[in-house]
């Protein structure tokens, strides 16, 4: 598993903004943005182990 | 909800028309690009003063006679909302019907003016929701309205990055820099998935060979 610290990072600041919001709707709308950080976290782990998967191919070797 | 409150939303309660105009009401679909029918669940459909706007509005002209394709450009979708629990609207569950049947007269309809149909946006017991949950679904609800269909990743990714762009000047406790920082990440995090399944792709089209 990769350890994506930009991705980390991003939720976090995202989380942070959110907490400072006095507007229900912002801070909503935050918090649903870091959820949406959270998939891009997820897919990216996703997408690069299946390209060390693709590329340790052993059919290929 | 408040997501009627968005730019390029119409809001347009149709139970509080004094009168049906059905010129102005046809105009008004023709002018939309996405249509959607909201309604609280009455046995079953939706209340009686919906089917009544339909009966009057959706002409058989204006639907797909004459070759008229008014609303063959258009997206269908539906907000339902239920005091029900949503488990209980399948077969085999306390309700013994699923939303999506329940709500066929109005796919059927969309089908024959040939509008692309979205799936139904359910609200299930609001007052029961925690707040994390009510929060996401307001945001859930506006994307249903203004995001491009299908709702996939890319297609959220775009979403956020318009909205908070738009929004970002109403936020508290922060400054532009900061956002900017932030939404800049958040498009680059968008960018580096995009290289990556153009990676993948490139890979896979090498094993073929």
């Amino acid at each position: 598993m990769d350890n994506n610290d930009t991705g980390v990072w991003l939720s976090k600041q995202v989380d942070e903004l959110s907490k400072k919001q006095k507007a229900y709707e912002n801070r909503a709308f935050l918090t649903a943005m870091k959820k949406v950080v959270g998939e891009q976290n997820e897919r990216m782990d996703l997408l690069k182990g299946e390209v060390d998967g693709r590329l340790w191919n052993h059919e290929q070797w | 909800m408040q997501g009627a409150k968005l730019l390029d939303v119409t809001w347009h309660h149709v139970e509080e028309l004094q009168e049906i105009d059905v010129d102005k009401e046809q105009k008004l679909l023709m002018k939309a690009d996405r249509i959607i029918f909201q309604f609280p669940l009455y046995w079953y459909a939706a209340p009686a003063g919906l089917k009544n706007w339909e009966d009057k509005v959706l002409t058989r002209n204006f639907v797909y006679g004459d070759d008229n394709d008014n609303l063959g450009d258009k997206e269908f979708g539906i907000v339902v909302s239920t005091g029900m629990p949503l488990k209980d609207f399948r077969r085999g569950g306390r309700e013994n019907i699923t939303i999506d049947q329940m709500m066929a007269p109005y796919r059927a309809i969309a089908d024959r003016a040939k509008m692309k149909i979205m799936p139904a946006f359910t609200i299930s017991q609001f007052q029961y929701l925690d707040d994390q949950k009510q929060m996401q679904l307001l945001i859930d609800y506006q994307r249903y309205l203004t995001q491009k269909y299908p709702d996939t990743l890319t297609n959220r990714q775009e979403w956020f990055e318009r909205e908070f762009t738009d929004r970002f000047k109403n936020f508290d406790g922060t400054n532009c820099t900061e956002c900017e920082t932030i939404l800049n990440t958040f498009i680059q995090q968008k960018e580096d998935l995009e290289q990556l399944k153009s990676t993948i792709s490139l890979i896979k089209q090498g094993e073929d060979e």
